[in-house]
């Protein structure tokens, strides 16, 4: 019997959840060797994303957001890390994938999970002045050191348009930042400390996030600018520029920058005209057009369609359908499970500060079902703070 | 005292649905209860609770994802074992090398130096 090859491209979260639940539910064809599950990406650490917001205020540190990718994925899987692993261009008309290093692969089954890449030089001037807690331990680590030490000026946190991944991250840095200089460093150096929040669009998540976070930023005294149309920044007069031609002068600037798909994916002519790989909302299978689909490949998290939202939550539930997907193909039965949407975001109120009790609440929807009023809890915030250390065992071995 | 009202609120809410009595002074009771452990919560203890039930999490990860543990279901509840535990038979050195000599025991040794393999080699993955 032919063994049938399943290849999984990025060991992020999503990736790492469907190798672990191919592993346990596929372990026994694995072990006759009628299956074989292969997982490739560039480097050796998964590193949790989502709590690069929490870094710089000392919430989390490196080592609670990291971990050796080989201690994550199950031994059954075959994972391929380094030049063997950094992929650089599909074939899916022949079913193959080549590696940065020249190494080839072929599949019966092919998941795209290799997340998005920061497009920092699509912002003219923007590299100039260039700080974010978005894009690694080391960028998020220096703005740590900026919210050690800043003692007056404007501080602006501009998002430079959608999507990016976890949209929900600037509110909930914004509010961090205000409780930290508040509560943490004191109210003296808050008030010396204007902070501005540039929007690339009117709503801030749903309508009933918006609702809650609004109100919240309102009262920390966050000067809200919605719509905010980003053209260029102005480095060597600290000036960010809209496409109306307004200048916004500034002392420090955080940017979450735009965001795109990876080179190797555009660059083998994956990608839709906004830059992202088309799938089937509900399937998740790679659709182009009617011409150009394949049935045996998938494609979640981040580097999935710009309609789909680009989350932790929403690629947590699209990978446990879709490893589901891909048993339900090796095994013949033909069943499809339909991702329907479920997505989420965490809204934090305030943080655990000597002066203010943690508040939080984990919003969530689905296509059909629009996000409900809610209010965040206290229970909410340890429950978040809890999800970020149980996540390593829990979430990414696949358990829930 | 806001959430005073609200729980008030949400609880004649309750009320107000036919659950009444008792029942409500269970849910009341329920819900100061949980106010004691939301009191207790703070930042760090919430690290700590979190991270010593890592052990747990992944014992649940091997034990769902092993045949094994099928094997040693099915193996305790033998009735062969259980008639042995009504009185364990003493075994010396010439029982225990008669028992290595039959096709159970013999099994049961490969899945343990099997194991021992594993063990072996998942230690060595650094």
């Amino acid at each position: 019997m032919k063994t049938k090859r399943v290849l999984i491209l990025g060991a992020g979260a999503a990736g790492t959840i469907v190798a672990n639940k191919l592993a346990r539910e596929l372990r026994r064809e694995i072990a006759k060797e009628e299956v074989e599950v292969a997982i490739l990406d560039k480097n050796d650490v998964n590193t949790n994303q989502a709590g690069f917001t929490f870094i710089p205020f000392g919430l989390y540190t490196p080592d609670d957001i990291t971990s050796p990718r080989r201690k994550l994925i199950s031994p059954r899987v075959k994972t391929i890390l380094g030049a063997d692993g950094e992929v650089s261009h599909l074939d899916l008309r022949n079913r193959e994938v080549t590696a940065k290093s020249g190494k080839k692969y072929a599949y019966d089954y092919l998941l795209i999970a290799t997340g998005c890449a920061p497009d920092v030089e699509c912002v003219p001037g923007l590299s100039g002045d260039f700080n974010t807690f978005y894009t690694s331990l080391e960028d998020t680590e220096k703005v740590g050191d900026f919210v050690k030490t800043v003692e007056k000026g404007h501080v602006v946190i501009l998002t430079a348009k959608m999507p990016i991944p976890c949209p929900g991250a600037p509110a909930k840095f914004t509010v961090l930042l205000d409780d930290h200089l508040r509560y943490v460093r004191g109210e003296e150096v808050r008030k010396k400390i204007k902070i501005s929040f540039l929007w690339p669009v009117e709503g801030i998540g749903p309508p009933a996030y918006d609702a809650v976070v609004s109100p919240v930023l309102e009262e920390k005294g966050i000067n809200v600018r919605r719509s905010f149309r980003l053209s260029e920044v102005d480095a060597g007069k600290k000036e960010i520029v809209s496409a109306e031609g307004e200048r916004i002068q500034y002392d420090f600037l955080i940017t979450i920058p735009p965001f795109k798909s990876m080179k190797a994916l555009s660059d083998s002519g994956l990608t839709d005209e906004k830059g992202w790989i088309p799938t089937d909302k509900y399937t998740l299978q790679y659709h182009k057009s009617p011409t150009e689909s394949y049935e045996e490949v998938y494609a979640i998290g981040d580097t999935g369609p710009a309609g789909i939202l680009k989350t932790g939550i929403g690629a947590h539930y699209q990978a446990l359908v879709t490893a589901q997907n891909l048993i339900n193909d090796v095994l013949g039965s033909g069943v499809k499970v339909p991702y329907r949407g479920e997505t989420g975001c965490p809204l934090i109120k305030s943080s655990y500060t000597p002066s203010t009790k943690g508040e939080a609440y984990i919003a969530s929807w689905t296509y059909g079902k629009p996000l409900e009023a809610f209010n965040p809890t206290r229970l909410g915030w340890f429950l978040y703070r809890a999800y970020y250390y149980i996540y390593w065992d829990t979430a990414m071995k696949g358990l829930m | 005292m806001v959430e005073e009202n609200m729980s008030k609120g949400a609880l004649q809410g309750v009320a107000g649905q036919g659950l009444e009595g008792p029942a409500l002074d269970t849910l009341k009771d329920l819900l100061d209860t949980v106010g004691i452990l939301q009191n207790y919560l703070n930042d760090q203890v919430v690290q700590d609770l979190s991270k010593i039930s890592s052990p747990v999490f992944k014992l649940i990860s091997a034990i769902s994802a092993t045949d094994l543990v099928d094997i040693i279901e099915r193996g305790l509840q033998d009735p062969g074992l259980d008639k042995a535990l009504l009185d364990p038979p003493r075994v010396g050195p010439v029982g225990l090398l008669r028992a290595l000599g039959g096709e159970e025991v013999q099994r049961g040794m490969g899945i343990m130096v099997e194991l021992l393999r594993a063990i072996g080699r998942a230690s060595m993955d650094g």
